[in-house]
């Protein structure tokens, strides 16, 4: 009788520590893919982002240029006869 | 008899004297005298061979005003007589030379060392534009760009009647086309490479609609130079430019008819970024409130604990977006704001330092310090 309860009790011990080694091993896929997935498309996002702030910072050198332009066709102007 | 002024002993000096003048003016024979200024430098190719008859620009740092413009001489040699703490400087060399133009940002007055600028050979690109008709557009701005850690704009040009611009470039360049001073959207080619041959690309422009905005803080207040940004879609990205609000925070920007997508930041990182889209047919006006963060500071270092400067953008959990890339101080320091829930991202400006990144941290009121260390790249 002892020996029947122990022989179920570490069978249900036995299932309990399976069940929850399975769910562990099922849900962890679940958990750390999105992270990984996540992390890579913001890091996708953050280039394109970077590359536009890299073209809107260029912005001050066009504006440069464009007043060079300028006063290049006003030196020119003033120059002829 | 009148005795003739010009005696024999006087004519020999005066020719010496002559001789001597003609050959200052040649170096390495006499004194070559190059031209002087408060701030003088030398333009050449990059075997060092001084480029002549070169512009060259001379820019106050903070106001981007035009200084002084100057030329070089037959060495390459070239001198502004003024000279203002912080500057920029632009060379141009002259039309036909097949170089193309040389910038030098955020230079400051130092000892009075010769500046050296070097010319970079460029490569032919022709580029045609056509609107969404198909026709040829004349009167577009084409402009090339290089980025990095100083991005700059090396040309700008328009098209002619056929609709085609020419232009040099580097080897690697992201193109830009401006038709949104034709009711088109902006199109950029990004990262093309470019060969010794002509270059040709075709870009067609997608007609815009206009759409304008305020954006403003919790109270409603207007907020000034934020940051609007246009672009379309996430999987076929294309990026149509951006717009500056005014000091009361309107702003107006061309963006794709069909659907478009909007990115709001703060360059100064004082409210949280915003992203948004704009469906097709959707309003032309509508107002965005930004939200402020929590105040972070970041400190950037090396593993030896030196100061590192660098770009830091900030992840927002809640607005799912990305902030503008702040630039720590000398020290390596910067002031910025997060959301509950962010993470980030920091790139070292200088040297060969791996970029540092923190994910899903939760806001820490009692902890507003964080320290960044970069690794060395192997």
């Amino acid at each position: 009788m002892i020996t029947k309860t122990r022989h179920s009790a570490l069978a249900r011990v036995l299932a309990t520590s399976l069940a929850l080694a399975c769910l562990w091993l099922g849900a962890r896929p679940l958990f750390a893919a999105p992270d990984a997935e996540e992390r890579s498309e913001r890091r996708r996002s953050l280039q394109r982002i970077q590359l536009e702030q890299e073209l809107i910072l260029a912005e001050r050198t066009a504006l440069m240029l464009g007043e060079l332009e300028q006063a290049l066709v006003t030196l020119r102007e003033e120059s002829r006869p | 008899m009148r005795e003739s002024i010009l005696t024999p002993g006087k004519a020999a000096l005066l020719m010496l004297g002559i001789g001597t003048a003609a050959l200052m003016g040649v170096p390495g024979v006499g004194t070559y005298l190059p031209p002087s200024g408060a701030l003088s430098g030398t333009y050449m190719d990059e075997a060092g061979n001084g480029l002549e008859n070169a512009t060259v620009a001379l820019y106050h740092a903070e106001d981007l005003a035009l200084v002084e413009i100057t030329h070089t001489d037959q060495h390459g040699r070239f001198a502004f007589q003024q000279a203002p703490w912080s500057y920029h400087l632009f060379a141009r060399p002259a039309a036909k030379s097949g170089y193309l133009g040389t910038w030098a940002l955020a230079r400051e007055r130092g000892p009075s060392y010769g500046l050296e600028l070097v010319a970079e050979q460029g490569h032919p690109v022709e580029v045609s534009v056509l609107d969404s008709q198909g026709e040829p557009m004349g009167g577009v701005e084409v402009r090339a760009y290089r980025t990095g850690d100083s991005p700059t704009v090396l040309v700008r040009t328009v098209t002619n009647k056929e609709g085609q611009a020419y232009l040099l470039c580097p080897a690697q360049v992201h193109l830009g086309v401006f038709g949104t001073t034709r009711g088109h959207l902006n199109s950029w080619l990004i990262d093309e490479s470019v060969g010794a041959e002509r270059n040709t690309f075709e870009v067609q422009l997608q007609a815009a609609r206009e759409f304008s905005g305020r954006v403003v803080d919790e109270q409603g207040q207007g907020l000034e130079n934020i940051l609007v940004s246009s672009s379309r879609g996430a999987e076929e990205w294309a990026w149509h430019g951006y717009a500056r609000t005014s000091e009361s925070g309107f702003f107006t920007l061309e963006v794709a008819r069909e659907e478009a997508r909007l990115r709001i930041v703060d360059p100064d990182l004082a409210y949280l970024p915003l992203e948004t889209g704009l469906p097709a047919g959707s309003s032309s006006f509508r107002t965005f409130a930004l939200t402020p963060g929590r105040p972070l500071e970041i400190e950037c270092k090396d593993v030896g604990n030196a100061e590192v400067v660098s770009r830091v953008w900030f992840w927002s959990d809640e607005a799912g977006a990305w902030s503008w890339g702040g630039r720590t101080s000398s020290q390596g320091l910067l002031e910025a704001s997060v959301s509950d829930g962010f993470s980030i991202h920091a790139e070292a400006v200088f040297g060969p330092l791996d970029p540092t990144e923190l994910w899903n941290r939760a806001y820490d009121p009692a902890r507003t310090r964080l320290e960044l260390t970069h690794l060395t790249s192997p």
